[in-house]
């Protein structure tokens, strides 16, 4: 009874709160991530590493600002009642995430610094809980895909689409931070 | 109605997303060659940082709209 009194108070909750609730929780994560970027300043200095896979980061990087545009197409075709191309662009959005993923791992695998060295541990930290976003992003982004295949969205009622592909494309604004900060930057 | 608003109804969503993600990966591939060629290059790379992440936040993630109250 509670339960159903609670989703029926959701139903009815304008939907601008939700929005505020899922940006605030966007701010309580920024802090997060912007402690990492910082201490990485701080324990390995400004200077540009020089045994990283630049290309591998590029790559991964462009990938992830792609899936972005595919999650954004998929949005955008709930909205439009649209539901061929909702799906085709989140399983493409969930495929790029997945090759991300597969990039950071070899990345890992082949990285010629240790994690006891102050660059990895810059590094191995900031990439483990970026990736770490993005594997529940997936996780999330295949729920939706799972709840689209069963009818559960319409152009009138998507909130659960807009609001992990909102999710995603923070996790993109992260790395956008993340992968300057790690592979270009120097002072 | 801003300039931003009237760039978004002219343009069909597809056009929009597509020349988001032209910019995005013009100035993410910019970032490389600057670090390349570049040696203090700080600066420059957080003032596109901040551009790359607006444009994320503005048009895919649809920020003004939690001004507007838009549904």
């Amino acid at each position: 009874m509670a339960v159903a009194n609670a989703e029926a108070h959701a139903e009815h909750r304008p939907l601008a709160l939700n929005q505020a609730g899922l940006w605030f929780f966007f701010l309580s994560e920024t802090f997060l991530f912007a402690a990492l970027l910082s201490a990485r300043f701080y324990i390995a200095g400004f200077k540009q590493p020089e045994h990283v896979n630049q290309q591998l980061g590029l790559a991964i990087t462009t990938i992830l600002i792609l899936s972005s545009f595919t999650a954004y197409m998929s949005e955008t075709s709930i909205a439009h009642g649209d539901r061929k191309g909702f799906t085709r662009y989140l399983l493409l959005t969930i495929l790029l995430g997945l090759v991300f993923v597969a990039g950071v791992a070899v990345e890992w695998s082949t990285a010629e610094f240790r994690i006891s060295e102050p660059y990895g541990t810059a590094f191995f930290s900031m990439t483990g809980l970026h990736a770490s976003h993005v594997v529940s992003g997936i996780v999330i982004l295949c729920l939706v895909l799972g709840l689209g295949a069963k009818g559960r969205f319409s152009a009138e009622s998507h909130w659960g689409v807009e609001a992990s592909i909102k999710y995603w494309h923070f996790v993109d604004v992260v790395w956008v931070f993340f992968y300057p900060a790690l592979y270009l930057m120097s002072w | 109605m801003s300039k931003l608003e009237e760039t978004r109804m002219r343009l069909s969503p597809a056009a929009l997303g597509l020349a988001v993600l032209a910019v995005l990966v013009m100035l993410t591939v910019l970032e490389y060659f600057i670090a390349i060629w570049l040696d203090k290059n700080l600066p420059i790379m957080i003032a596109m940082n901040v551009a790359d992440a607006a444009l994320i936040m503005v048009f895919f993630m649809h920020l003004p709209r939690l001004w507007r109250g838009e549904e």
